[in-house]
């Protein structure tokens, strides 16, 4: 009887039974670490230091914006990446899906292989690229010329870095747009297509009047959360620029990544990671909204 | 009549011919980073590639005896297992009980965690898994790896729980399950499907991190993606190793994903990507 009573308690608090472990792991590995976070920034702590930590008030956000040059150039630059890609995956995956929404034999092969880029080790493939894009011995040049066009110094000049490094963004996401939004075209409702058929309706009219209507709920909800992913992509650019050269391709997520563990100002940048934060917080609130209004999962 | 379907030959040819130029375009770092792979140090950084040129092992020889190779495999490997079993236990009875009782703002959380970026996760943790002990365990790894694991899985799987009807799970109680019986030997088996899914793309992104391991693993336990951003400054140019390293890395999570495909696409088409 003892047992059947425990389990009828157990059955009782059960709703916290099953969330506890979940809940304590990201208390303790997000909501912690998110405080500590906000805490840091606006202390001066230093890695490795045995020394006292100090309140410095916003100090570091002063630095960040009246002191540090980079600061605002290294936004821009993110900026730069994350809008640049986030249009070129929605265009090209777009016009890809569009493309290819038909039956046509080996579909099922070239979904396949268009899958690789999303799966690939993106280290392992940055390092790829970046030997693709080696401007000595690298192939791509190499095809340039055949083309009869000049050579490129992709990721060793300030002024092509980051279109270069856009460019193999697209190249890893590109196949993903593609075929989310080729799932979205594939359920569209058939009827009003049929309609403006009977009534006459050209290719384009059907396009911007009814495919792009109906589409945009997955248009939009793809740009916020590419939009997100390219303000936190880093392995790419840490691995083929490194954020150089000459800081070119610095953007925010690879400047906390020196100030912290290169430069060791770890006050300072935990202020600017706070800063990134409170962006992708804004976005999130935007995301939320909007999927609650016209998604209804 | 003739030009009509002459019109329609021309169409399809023209289709298949754009279809060839997407596939290569995408495919190609792929075939490139094959070829060099066995190339000799010549012929691996030679423009134009001599195609027909003897292949060779030597490049995966060298990355073998480079030290750590084999060691960063087995590290990789017991991270992903260790990380995808833990995962699972936790996320899954979560994932439940949202499903039973969701909230708005427990979705906003979710949703929160996925979006937030790494770096500013990983700045606390170094301190804080410096103090615990953690840092360079796999312990560390596996906990890193399930933040954002957890709300993924959570996410991924309210619609598998939502359609599990109400009604099945009474039954089970009134016959005197409990509510963890019903959970482990009812409802689990009906959403397999999901918990495949979440495998697969946890297979993909536990295999692909480079950012927490970079900063929290150390000699013990470094990770393969972690080596073979080393062994790139090793051998900045030659093109034959470093192909052969990217190779091997890359191999295990492409051939567990295309065996899982299927489940895959759904994934994606799902969570619109991480």
């Amino acid at each position: 009887m003892l047992s059947q009573r425990i389990l009828d308690y157990t059955d009782r608090q059960i709703r916290w039974l099953f969330s506890a472990p979940a809940l304590l792991v990201m208390l303790g590995l997000f909501a912690y670490p998110m405080f500590r976070l906000i805490w840091t920034g606006f202390t001066d702590e230093v890695l490795s230091s045995e020394g006292k930590i100090e309140f410095i008030g916003v100090a570091n956000y002063v630095r960040a914006f009246s002191e540090d040059p980079h600061f605002l150039r290294s936004i821009w630059l993110t900026l730069y990446f994350a809008v640049g890609s986030t249009l070129g995956q929605l265009t090209l995956g777009l016009g890809l899906a569009l493309f290819l929404n038909r039956q046509f034999k080996g579909e099922a092969t070239f979904r396949m292989l268009l899958m690789f880029p999303i799966i690939a080790t993106p280290v392992a493939m940055s390092l790829v690229w970046s030997m693709l894009m080696n401007p000595m011995m690298g192939h791509l040049n190499y095809y340039l010329s055949l083309l009869g066009l000049p050579g490129s110094l992709w990721a060793a000049d300030t002024s092509t870095v980051l279109p270069s490094l856009i460019m193999i963004e697209l190249w890893h996401w590109v196949p993903m747009t593609m075929l989310v939004l080729l799932a979205g075209l594939k359920s569209l409702p058939k009827e009003p297509f049929e309609a403006a058929t009977v009534d006459g309706a050209s290719r384009f009219q059907m396009f911007v009047n009814i495919t792009l209507p109906l589409l945009q709920p997955y248009v939009f909800l793809l740009l916020l959360l590419r939009l997100v992913h390219g303000l936190k992509v880093f392995d790419k650019i840490f691995v083929i620029s490194g954020g150089g050269p000459n800081r070119a391709s610095e953007t925010l997520n690879i400047m906390i990544y020196e100030q912290a563990f290169g430069a060791t100002n770890f006050g300072y940048a935990s202020a600017l990671g706070s800063f990134l934060l409170l962006i992708i917080l804004l976005i999130s609130i935007g995301l939320f909204r909007f999927r609650q209004r016209k998604w209804s999962y | 009549m003739m030009a009509d379907q002459t019109i329609q030959k021309i169409n399809r040819l023209l289709f298949y011919a754009i279809l060839i130029f997407i596939v290569t375009v995408f495919f190609f770092p792929f075939m490139w980073v094959a070829f060099t792979a066995f190339q000799d140090a010549v012929n691996a950084g030679a423009v134009p590639p001599d195609l027909l040129a003897p292949p060779t092992l030597d490049n995966f020889r060298q990355v073998f005896e480079e030290g750590g190779f084999i060691s960063c495999m087995i590290n990789s490997t017991i991270v992903v297992a260790l990380t995808l079993t833990a995962n699972l236990i936790v996320s899954l009875p979560a994932a439940y009980v949202i499903a039973r009782n969701r909230q708005n703002w427990m979705m906003f959380l979710i949703l929160f965690m996925q979006m937030a970026p790494w770096i500013t996760l990983l700045l606390p943790w170094y301190i804080i898994f410096k103090k615990l002990g953690l840092y360079d365990t796999y312990i560390g790894l596996v906990l890193s790896n399930l933040t954002f694991m957890i709300p993924f899985t959570i996410w991924l799987m309210l619609g598998f729980f939502e359609d599990v009807p109400v009604e099945v799970e009474e039954a089970a109680w009134l016959d005197g399950c409990s509510h963890l019986g019903t959970f482990v030997r009812i409802v689990v088996p009906l959403v397999k499907g999901g918990i495949i899914t979440i495998t697969t793309l946890g297979f993909m992104f536990c295999w692909n991190i480079f950012l927490f391991p970079l900063v929290l693993s150390g000699y013990g336990t470094k990770t393969l993606p972690v080596f073979v951003y080393g062994f790139m400054d090793d051998n900045q140019l030659d093109f034959g190793p470093l192909a052969a390293a990217s190779l091997l890395t890359m191999l295990p999570v492409i051939i567990f994903v295309l065996i899982n495909q299927k489940y895959f696409r759904q994934g994606i088409a799902f969570g619109g990507g991480k």
